[in-house]
């Protein structure tokens, strides 16, 4: 027993005394990492405000000298990429041809492309990140061969570079071709599809009759947001589906047009039986619905289900001249009704 | 007399045998744990997360705060959730017959006006006396009901909820403004996750103003001190390494988020119990485990909520017995579980390690002092074997501080001063000389009065963070 435990007291000794040694060297690290980064990062940016106020015959100095003082280090480029990515994407992107001067002459093109074939996927998907940050449009063809991977995160950043590329016809391609063996969330793909900087327009059209529902319905969710009124017959043709997701997708695609003439559609779907379609499509009344709508909402109140009640209640009050309609409702007999209405009513003062 | 002696000698061995294996198993923890982080770092290196602080299409969420008797802390509590990095939030305070003035304070401080609104009682609780709101800060609710304990406040606030992820935050924290985002997006990542929890720091010593830490600073009180050390320990080490094998059991009740739907499904927090916190997850791991659901109930070290530590003895007893008493609890009320091969890593490996370790490591340590000293007194023990017991106690329940440390200097680097971080040092070191031992002793006292205090949270003083008055410098 005695042996043992000295060999565990010399261990625990050792440990202690390994620990305390790495804590003081990993304060002076990062101490002196510290500084040298912030000495690194101020001098890079006074080189970079020099090549952003460049004129064009004094470009070509000022990308000689960034390189000049990058170098090869890869630190270095780091920063300069963290500086630039930080001048936001406007910049990025009406500076696109000097850019791709400076990632050239630089080697951050290259620096980034070889992260693509790193063994570390976390590095994989960091280069991604900065490509389409960067916007570096020759390395798309390198970004498509991760789809390969056998990892998620890389996949999500490969395709979110992809997307930040802008080329729809690549990006519909790896998502219609890919959408079996792809196994990202339902938001992931989301945000993929937000960050494209092409035509979303023609995305949509370009991928959506070969996806299967589920993909279907996330392009018609993304696609909500942008109100393309040229998509409202996709939108409308999906109501009909069996997918109870794909449905109330197009439902709320179909609301964030505002557009009244799509009332009668959204009004049908309040006979759904599912109640979160019905749902649904209370809630998209309250951008789209009009007077027409007053005595269905009025039902819909006194649902069974309290999220279409509220729902209804709320869309009721929030179509110009519902409240005075739901003040009807106060009066009446279903206390479910009256209560989604008082809750709103009061909410909404 | 020959058995009592024998029993002496046997007992002082199973002592040191069971200090020995108690601090290796906590090093083997560590170990996980370094992996487990620095993967997390990486990934967050290549993650454009800040990219969700302001996405219509980032999970919407329901920050629930159960206050009573928060007078103190609860506005800056609120003024922090108010300044959140995120997009679509609600935030419940529900105030749980609270005797003081912290429903007033809120009326006041935020200009609330009595409303009637219509509550979707998926859960039972206490009766509910009133809904207040200001359209002006139209992310704010506070809910007035009769007390009914914390786990009723939670329930009373999921039943309010608008969206399908809440988070429960104690009343005197204080989020840090990517917390949530960091927290939410894993819900996002991976469909499966129904729980997440947050790393809790703790905030005594550091300047609070507006809701917001503006600067991290080491305590002047040393109970705090001792306990960062501890925190650093527990979270960093502890429950990191145990969400990598997906068997967490407690996610703090300071700081976590939980898929609603789920939640409801389990029947909500439980009542009248003091470890509300671990109840609910046991009952997660439980239900799917039950259901045979692929499932994932996750602790993330980044995303950081700072909580006020008890700085008197008289407060850290009553928080340590309340908390031996939610464990001892929870495990009789989930031993089903335990060593039962249906509950896979949970039953097999974590709740056996709560009962051996947690549970009845302090009575073994405590009877380590008591016998061990005993035995080399009537020569049963040889000096260096007693002398060695102390000192491996000593050293290897300071290696696991000391690596906690490196690992918080390592990854998040928050305590930035060379002297805080020789403090820190210094504090994991003598923790081991006294404040180790006598939270083992309240904690033997909170498995003795289990029975009588089962259902009492006791009450701990709570001071206003520092910087938080108007007009105070930091």
């Amino acid at each position: 027993m005695t042996k043992q435990a000295f060999y565990l007291l010399w261990i625990s000794g050792g440990l202690i005394s390994v620990f305390f040694l790495a804590i003081v060297v990993t304060w002076l690290y990062g101490h002196f990492l510290t500084k040298s980064l912030a000495h690194l990062n101020r001098k890079l940016n006074v080189l970079f405000s020099s090549f952003k106020l460049a004129t064009h015959e004094e470009e070509q100095e000022a990308v000689t000298r960034i390189a000049d003082y990058v170098g090869r280090s890869p630190r270095k480029k780091e920063i300069l990429i963290g500086i630039i990515v930080a001048q936001g994407e406007d910049f990025i992107e009406s500076n696109a041809e000097r850019l791709a001067r400076l990632y050239e002459q630089t080697g951050i093109r290259t620096y980034l492309v070889r992260q693509l074939s790193s063994k570390r996927d976390y590095i994989k998907a960091l280069g991604c990140r900065y490509l389409g940050d960067l916007a570096i449009k020759p390395a798309e063809k390198d970004i498509h061969a991760l789809m390969g991977s056998s990892n998620n995160d890389v996949i999500y950043h490969a395709l979110l570079a992809l997307a930040k590329l802008g080329n729809p016809r690549s990006l519909a391609e790896v998502l219609v071709e890919n959408s079996d063996r792809i196994s990202l969330s339902f938001r992931a793909v989301v945000e993929i599809l937000t960050v494209f900087k092409g035509s979303k327009e023609e995305l949509f059209i370009n991928t959506i009759e070969r996806s299967d529902d589920y993909l279907k319905g996330i392009l018609i969710k993304a696609a909500a947001d942008y109100e393309f009124e040229s998509l409202s017959s996709y939108y409308i043709r999906y109501l009909d589906s069996d997918n109870k997701n794909l449905k109330i997708a197009s439902i709320r695609a179909l609301g964030q047009l505002k557009n009244a003439a799509f009332e009668v559609y959204l009004l049908e779907m309040l006979r759904d039986q599912e109640w979160e379609v019905r749902a649904a499509a209370a809630k998209s009344l309250d951008k789209t619905g009009t007077s027409k709508s007053f005595a269905a909402l009025e039902k819909m109140a006194g649902d069974p289900e309290w999220w279409v009640r509220h729902n209804a209640a709320a869309s009721l009050v929030a179509i110009p001249g519902g409240k005075d309609y739901a003040a009807r409702i106060l009066d009446g007999e279903d206390q479910f009704a009256r209560e989604a209405i008082i809750g709103v009513m009061e909410r909404s003062v | 007399m020959y058995y009592f002696w024998k029993f002496i000698l046997y007992f002082s061995e199973f002592c040191i045998i069971y200090t020995i294996a108690i601090n290796i198993f906590y090093n083997g923890q560590m170990l996980i744990s370094v992996a487990d982080l620095f993967g997390y770092l990486k990934k967050m290196k290549a993650s454009d997360y800040k990219r969700y602080v302001n996405s219509k299409n980032m999970v919407p969420i329901s920050i629930l705060v159960p206050a009573y008797n928060e007078e103190n802390t609860i506005v800056d509590n609120i003024k922090s959730l108010l300044a959140l990095n995120y997009y679509e939030y609600e935030i419940i305070i529900v105030n749980d017959g609270s005797t003081d003035s912290t429903r007033d304070k809120i009326i006041r401080e935020f200009d609330l006006v009595q409303i009637s609104q219509p509550v979707k009682k998926s859960l039972e609780t206490k009766e509910i006396l009133g809904l207040y709101r200001n359209p002006k800060y139209e992310r704010l609710i506070l809910v007035d009901k009769v007390n009914g304990g914390k786990a009723d406040a939670l329930n009373a606030g999921i039943n309010l909820s608008t969206y399908p992820i809440f988070a429960s935050i104690d009343a005197d924290s204080i989020l840090e403004n990517d917390a949530l985002i960091k927290l939410t997006m894993l819900f996002v990542e991976d469909p499966e996750t129904i729980a997440v929890g947050g790393i809790v720091r703790i905030a005594n010593g550091s300047v609070i103003k507006e809701g917001k830490l503006v600067k991290m600073e080491i305590p002047k009180n040393k109970i705090a001190v001792f306990q960062i050390v501890e925190y650093l320990r527990a979270f960093l080490t502890g429950r990191t390494s145990l969400s990598k094998l997906n068997s967490i059991l407690i996610i703090s009740g300071a700081f976590g988020a939980f898929n609603k739907s789920v939640v409801i499904e389990c029947g909500g927090y439980k009542t009248n119990t003091i470890g509300e916190d671990m109840d609910i997850i046991m009952k997660l791991h439980k239900k799917m485990l039950d259901e045979k659901k692929t499932y994932k109930i996750k602790f993330l070290a980044d995303p950081i909520c700072w909580t006020q530590a008890p700085e008197s003895l008289k407060d850290l007893r009553v928080q340590r017995r309340r908390w031996q008493i939610g464990l001892f609890d929870n495990l009789l009320q989930y031993k089903s579980m335990l060593l039962n091969p249906k509950y896979g890593k949970v039953g097999m490996v974590t709740i056996p390690y709560y009962w051996l370790f947690e549970l009845i490591g302090p009575v073994v340590e405590f009877l380590g002092y008591i016998f061990i000293p005993l035995a080399y007194l009537f020569g049963l023990l040889e000096f260096n074997s007693f002398l060695i017991f102390f000192l491996i106690a000593f050293l290897l329940g300071s290696t696991l501080s000391m690596g906690s440390i490196l690992l918080e200097q390592i990854s998040f680097r928050k305590y930035t001063t060379f002297g805080d971080t020789m403090r820190l040092v210094l504090f994991a070191l003598l923790e081991n000389l006294g404040y180790r031992q006598l939270t083992i002793l309240y904690r033997i006292e909170g498995l003795l009065k289990f029975n009588k205090s089962r259902h009492s949270w006791g009450t701990i003083k709570r001071e206003k963070f520092k910087g938080s008055e108007k007009g105070t410098s930091a």
